[in-house]
């Protein structure tokens, strides 16, 4: 389990949640403890996710000169940018 | 090709997001001319039909999902980019990003190696009335929320790396979990190409952070005439258009008052 939805069940809001509402995260010690103080209460494990039907790719993805999808990371080569502050 | 998505979560203000998606274009455009495959990802709620269409009018894709909490709707973004099981074409590297923010290509031609995340310490701010522009130095690790992130970083975390029920600091969040999970594997680089490489636009509406808060917390120079400093570097019909954009914001300001 990575995530879970949880609800607040102290009488404190818990990370900015008020007192009965519900919120997804991810599953650690600080929110074990809290459901051991009775803080939040587990309600399900959830794997968050992007909603089915909610999304649309890019009209033109890839590019045509991407078409061969690379996926390498980039080389180190001559910087064109400056590393540090000042203009 | 090396390929880059960037994340540009909207929340209302859709006049300042019109421009700020349109320049968007204009930068992804730029980045495929000089051989980096760049596109953007939209997140907007259902109901903000008019941002999730302004978004495919530009090409980019879209994310419906409520506004609840910012994180969500970042990952949502990342997750698009990223993951295969969505994008059969998964970006190399996304870079979160505002959608009031312009920001030079640039920044993107030299992409960074797949355990390093490259950010930036100085952005420069436009006043809520477009009567002055400050640069900022961000001297904390990462620097500005406009970062790169390359995808190796972000897979082990299902492709969410921020805290779901983030309602701010997503930035903040996103590197710690990144570094919390990667340990010192994970390296962080700052780059700097010139004072105005990211620009974020200040106005009256409802925002996180006003132009007053960024300003009296960082270091800043001011300078008058935001539009004029800008010329070198952005194109001019953009900034004609967010002339335009402030102007009607003063108009309508007036028209109130005489009301």
């Amino acid at each position: 389990m990575t995530h879970g939805l949880f609800e607040v069940t102290g009488r404190r809001e818990y990370r900015g949640h008020v007192t009965g509402t519900r919120f997804e995260a991810r599953m650690d010690v600080a929110l074990q403890r809290a459901i051991n103080r009775g803080d939040i209460r587990l309600i399900a494990e959830v794997e968050p996710s992007l909603e089915p039907g909610s999304y649309q790719l890019p009209t033109d993805w890839p590019p045509i000169a991407a078409d061969a999808p690379a996926h390498t990371e980039g080389r180190r080569e001559a910087p064109l940018l400056v590393e540090g502050g000042g203009k | 090709m090396k390929s880059l998505w960037f994340v540009v979560p909207v929340n209302g203000r859709l006049g300042l997001a019109a421009i700020c998606l349109r320049q968007l274009r204009r930068t992804c455009d730029a980045l495929i001319a000089e051989g980096v495959a760049a596109s953007a990802v939209v997140i907007s709620s259902p109901g903000e039909l008019d941002a999730l269409r302004v978004a495919r009018r530009f090409g980019f894709a879209t994310v419906a999902r409520d506004n609840d909490f910012l994180g969500r709707r970042f990952n949502d973004g990342i997750q698009l980019a990223t993951d295969a099981r969505h994008n059969p074409h998964p970006a190399d590297y996304v870079v979160p990003c505002g959608s009031d923010d312009w920001v030079d290509h640039r920044l993107f031609l030299d992409l960074p190696p797949r355990d390093t995340i490259v950010g930036f310490q100085r952005i420069s701010f436009v006043s809520e009335d477009a009567g002055e522009i400050s640069t900022s130095f961000l001297g904390y690790r990462g620097g500005a929320g406009v970062r790169i992130i390359p995808r190796a970083l972000v897979a082990e975390l299902g492709y969410r790396p921020a805290d779901e029920d983030r309602k701010r600091c997503c930035d903040t969040s996103i590197l710690r979990n990144l570094s919390v999970h990667h340990g010192d594997a994970l390296k962080v680089e700052h780059r700097h190409l010139h004072d105005r490489q990211i620009v974020d636009w200040k106005t009256p509406a409802v925002q996180l952070n006003s132009y007053r808060e960024v300003t009296f917390q960082f270091n800043v120079s001011a300078i008058e005439d935001p539009f004029q400093e800008l010329a070198d570097v952005y194109p001019a019909e953009a900034l004609e258009e967010m002339r335009a954009h402030y102007d009607s914001i003063r108009f309508g300001d007036r028209r109130m008052v005489a009301a």
